[in-house]
């Protein structure tokens, strides 16, 4: 008689851990690369141990000592008299969690390391053993959970993906069990209730089809995923696994040869009792078959699946196996939908054929104020989704500033030059300038520094009479000229007494005098030795209205060889000192032109026009040259939109390149995920900050998704 | 010997039959299962040993002026299904179990005379001596004088230490603790067999290792060996049983006896 289990079931909510008498039975599962979950029911409780039974509360399974299943309740019915059943999930189940998996997408990364790069983002559980595997290409998702993750990569690498409850580690195993058969089950001694079921296989020519989709979609190589063995017995079955994970053809090609040696041979699955219960067997495992009624021999198998527990009382263990090649389990039909979805969830996660990329170019020669320009617009009919949503995922930008491209080769005119020909119109333009030089003709014709003495005419004395020889410049008719009168006088005498003094001008007129008074009697005080007149005089020379207004003669004669005489009086006779300087001054005289000219001005256009036969063809060479060196050190990048209300345009984005550049690729034009925020017409810039010009070059360029 | 029906619990209500039931079926059955084969000629059997718990049959008749109350009494026991119940077939051996149906029978010759069947349903599958034993900590040991493995009713103490575990164990293969979280040093501590706890609705459940601390019911007792159920072998003594953490402990079992 050999000893069956010895079970405990422990339930841990809110930092306390109890043994709960699961008298309604409880069972748990051990699935190969699957999920595992528990269920665990009452019968009747009390509050106090029905507190255990919390959402999220940790349910222990041991078995003789020995955790066997560790998981989270999940779901819980209540019914009468405190019975209760808790269904359980194995605590893999936390790997639902998803990941930020910054490390992807790995290429030609060992799947040890992608496998430890996917765990170290659990919070639940940590990795374990890692086997080697193989190096490969593989990437995963936003919205894939971990534990989709890991088994994606290790049906990959053909390896298993193992749970270690008592340690909370994830192993991932070349072999889960033993490679070996550990057992030998006999029909009717160790086991019974026997079902031996074998389909046609499911295929010895796998393609696997990855990412993208129409003729540039991912595919494994016609050669790799064959058994030519299975063919020859089988025919040859294609197979098709859709898993748009795949981002590499070495990625499927990997994945097919994983796949084919579980699919070419018949699906074989068994289902039996063990009828001692108590086996120390883990999903896995190979054992052999016996059974001499559905002719079994020595048939390997591996175990894809135990379930344990109890139930009425009695410990149950069932078992599913396949043949060792076919080594996944055949799910229940709910995990079977489960895995539909989730392929069809990866398939749309995938989806590659709903991304689309524009571009929009442009090159222009540049500078400072004037900006190249490249418009282009968000189009509500491709960017927009159905909700509404715009679906761009970037806007970059690719830009190069090149020296000044000029695109025209030498302009050459054949013929003669053109001539002008009529008038300009009229124009009265300024003197500018000066005359030469022209001093005045000034003759001295007396100076007497002293006299004193005289007769008074009229009143007093006279005291001198002054004769000058006649004046005369020279030129004959000449008008201009005229006598300059200096005349200082100084009383001499001594006291304070007051005296008159006067002068009168006289010149002779065919033999008659003609007289001017040019001082008349001033009476003065002077008696101290100072000069107390000084005075100069004009006299013209030939204007005779002049000298006497009263004495008028009609007509300007000009006196030629005209004597004069200035007569000096006093009225008590006292002494004076006369200084005299009579000069004879031809005002009249000519300068040279010296720097005079005519004013610069314009003239109207008048009837001046080109002759029209002058004018010949002008051809402009065909050239293309680069400016010798750049002129722009940096540039100025702006996004603007096409604002149709106020019928400008706003700009949105500006980015100066630091350190400054004047080439780059990707420039996020965004601004972190703002821009485009709206479908219309959108423009970039870029702005040189040369004088002259550069030539820019750019290309804008849009990834979106696309909804059909 | 007279028999009689008390409460496990609680306050004692008992009731002795005025005339002992003249027929009553006691069957032992043995505890295992068993696996047919198909088209084979041999079984399966599954067994831990032991007995399984049983239905008593009891036929009598209650006579004289008190018939009616006596049977009303007899019927009162059978319908508390709630409590647990002592049937004493002997003076000093009782079935734990609960009344499960009770009927009286008209016979027109027999106006004198009530008769009944009713039907007992034990929880174990052995009789315990009406006289509890006690041993405490320290003192003299205490022996299973039954001739079956008996269960330990309750072990009671104050706890030595509240930063170390309660431990129990049996020779047996079974063993549990009480986590030291749930302890604070000198509470009381009393761990019972065996209890119908309400579940919350009037309707009440049996709890094995019923376990209070400072009076209140805990639920962190949990089992590391076996079935967890504490007991003492036929013939064996208390020293057979190893308890850690429990000043002054007091350990209460009844002799266990097949029939």
């Amino acid at each position: 008689m050999e000893r069956l289990s010895g079970f405990i079931v422990n339930f841990t909510f809110g930092g306390e851990t109890g043994t709960v008498p699961a008298d309604g039975g409880f069972s748990y599962t051990d699935k190969l690369n699957e999920l595992n979950e528990a269920q665990v029911k009452l019968i009747g409780s009390g509050s106090t141990i029905r507190s255990l039974f919390r959402l999220g509360a940790e349910v222990e399974i041991k078995r003789n000592g020995t955790r066997e299943f560790f998981g989270v309740v999940v779901f819980i019915d209540t019914l009468d008299a405190g019975g209760i059943i808790a269904d359980v999930r194995g605590y893999e189940w936390w790997l639902k969690e998803k990941g930020e998996y910054a490390n992807s997408p790995w290429k030609a990364t060992a799947s040890a390391t992608i496998f430890t790069d996917i765990l170290a983002e659990s919070t639940k559980l940590t990795a374990g053993t890692i086997d080697t595997g193989i190096s490969m290409d593989f990437r995963a998702g936003l919205t894939d959970s971990f534990w989709n993750s890991l088994s994606n990569l290790a049906r990959k690498t053909g390896q298993d993906v193992q749970v270690d409850y008592p340690n909370l580690e994830i192993d991932i195993l070349d072999h889960r069990g033993s490679s070996t058969s550990v057992l030998v089950f006999n029909d009717g001694i160790e086991i019974r209730n026997l079902r031996f079921s074998q389909g046609y296989p499911i295929g010895n020519d796998v393609r696997v089809y990855g990412k993208g989709d129409g003729v540039n979609q991912i595919k494994s190589a016609v050669t790799s995923g064959q058994d030519a063995a299975s063919k020859t017995t089988y025919g040859t079955i294609r197979h098709i696994v859709p898993d748009r994970t795949v981002m590499s053809q070495s990625e499927a090609d990997t994945l097919a040869d994983a796949i084919v040696p579980t699919t070419k041979d018949p699906t074989k699955i068994y289902d039996f009792d063990v009828i001692n219960p108590s086996q120390s067997l883990i999903a896995g495992d190979l054992i052999t078959l016996n059974s001499a009624d559905k002719d079994l021999t020595n048939e390997e198998v591996r175990i894809t699946g135990i379930q344990r527990g109890m139930i009425g009382g009695r410990e149950f263990l069932t078992m599913q196996v396949a043949n060792a090649a076919y080594s996944r389990l055949i799910l229940e039909r709910n995990s079977i939908l489960n895995k539909l979805k989730k392929q069809q969830r990866d398939s749309d996660t995938f989806m590659q054929g709903s991304g689309n990329t524009q571009t929009w170019t442009n090159a222009l020669n540049a500078k400072s104020g004037a900006a190249m320009r490249i418009v282009f617009p968000v189009a509500k009919s491709f960017v927009e989704d159905e909700a509404g949503n715009l679906r761009v995922e970037s806007l970059t930008l690719d830009y190069d500033v090149d020296p000044y491209r000029a695109e025209y080769g030498t302009a050459t005119m054949t013929g003669s030059d053109p001539q002008v020909q009529n008038q300009s119109g009229s124009a009265t333009p300024l003197v500018v300038g000066l005359t030469g030089s022209a001093p005045m003709d000034i003759a001295n014709i007396f100076n007497n520094d002293a006299n004193n003495g005289g007769s008074p005419w009229n009143v007093g004395y006279n005291l001198a009479v002054l004769d000058g020889p006649p004046g005369e410049l020279g030129d004959a008719g000449d008008e201009r000229e005229y006598f300059r009168v200096n005349i200082a006088v100084r009383a001499d005498y001594a006291g304070t007494g007051n005296d008159w003094f006067g002068v009168r001008w006289r010149f002779d007129k065919d033999g008659t005098f003609e007289t001017k008074l040019l001082i008349h009697a001033s009476e003065h005080f002077k008696g101290d030795g100072s000069i107390f007149l000084e005075q100069w005089f004009y006299i013209p020379y030939t204007d005779n209205s002049r000298i006497s207004p009263g004495n008028l003669q009609s007509e300007n004669i000009l006196q030629e060889d005209l004597g004069w005489t200035l007569d000096f009086y006093t009225l008590f006779g006292l002494e004076y000192t006369i200084y005299c300087k009579v000069e004879l001054v031809d005002w009249l005289h000519f300068h040279d032109d010296g720097n005079l000219q005519a004013a610069s001005h314009p003239h109207t256009d008048g009837t001046y026009d080109i002759n029209a036969a002058d004018i010949d063809p002008i051809t402009i060479g065909d050239d293309v040259s680069d400016a010798g060196a750049l002129v722009a050190s940096n540039v100025t990048i702006k996004l603007d939109y096409w604002n149709t209300g106020t019928s400008a345009w706003d700009n949105k984005v500006t980015i100066i390149p630091i350190p400054a550049s004047l080439l780059d690729t990707d420039v996020d034009l965004t601004d972190g995920g703002t821009y485009p925020d709206v479908t219309g017409l959108w423009r970039v810039t870029i702005e040189p900050n040369g004088v002259t010009p550069d030539l820019v070059q750019g290309i804008v360029k849009m990834k979106h998704s696309l909804d059909n | 010997m007279v028999m009689k029906i008390d409460n496990y619990e609680g306050a004692s209500d008992e009731f002795q039959w005025p005339q002992n039931p003249q027929v009553y079926d006691d069957l032992i059955d043995s505890n295992y299962s068993i696996t047919n084969l198909s088209y084979q000629r041999h079984h399966i059997v599954v067994s831990g040993g032991g007995i399984s718990p049983k239905v008593i049959i009891l036929t009598g008749h209650f006579t004289g002026t008190n018939k009616l109350v006596d049977y009303r009494s007899l019927a009162r026991h059978f319908q508390e299904s709630q409590k647990l119940k002592k049937l004493y077939f002997e003076s000093d051996k009782f079935a734990l179990g609960i009344g499960k149906q009770s009927k009286k029978t008209h016979q027109g010759g027999r106006t004198n005379f009530i008769d009944y069947v009713a039907t007992y349903q034990t929880i174990l599958g052995i009789f315990l001596d009406d006289t509890q034993q006690t041993h405490t900590d320290g003192g003299a040991h205490k022996t299973n004088a039954g001739d079956v493995a008996t269960f330990i009713e309750t072990i009671s103490g104050n706890v030595t230490s509240g930063s170390t575990d309660i431990t129990v164990s049996d020779s047996l293969g079974n063993a549990y603790l009480i986590p030291k979280a749930s302890l604070t040093t000198g509470q009381a501590v009393v761990i019972s067999f065996v209890s119908m706890i309400d579940s919350g609705s009037g309707v009440f459940v049996s709890t094995y290792n019923y376990t209070t601390v400072a009076g209140s019911q805990i639920k962190t007792l949990q089992v590391t060996a076996g079935f967890g159920m504490i007991q003492l072998a036929a013939a064996r003594t208390t020293s057979d049983l190893t308890i850690v953490n429990l000043d002054g402990y007091t350990v209460k079992f009844r002799n266990g006896w097949s029939a």
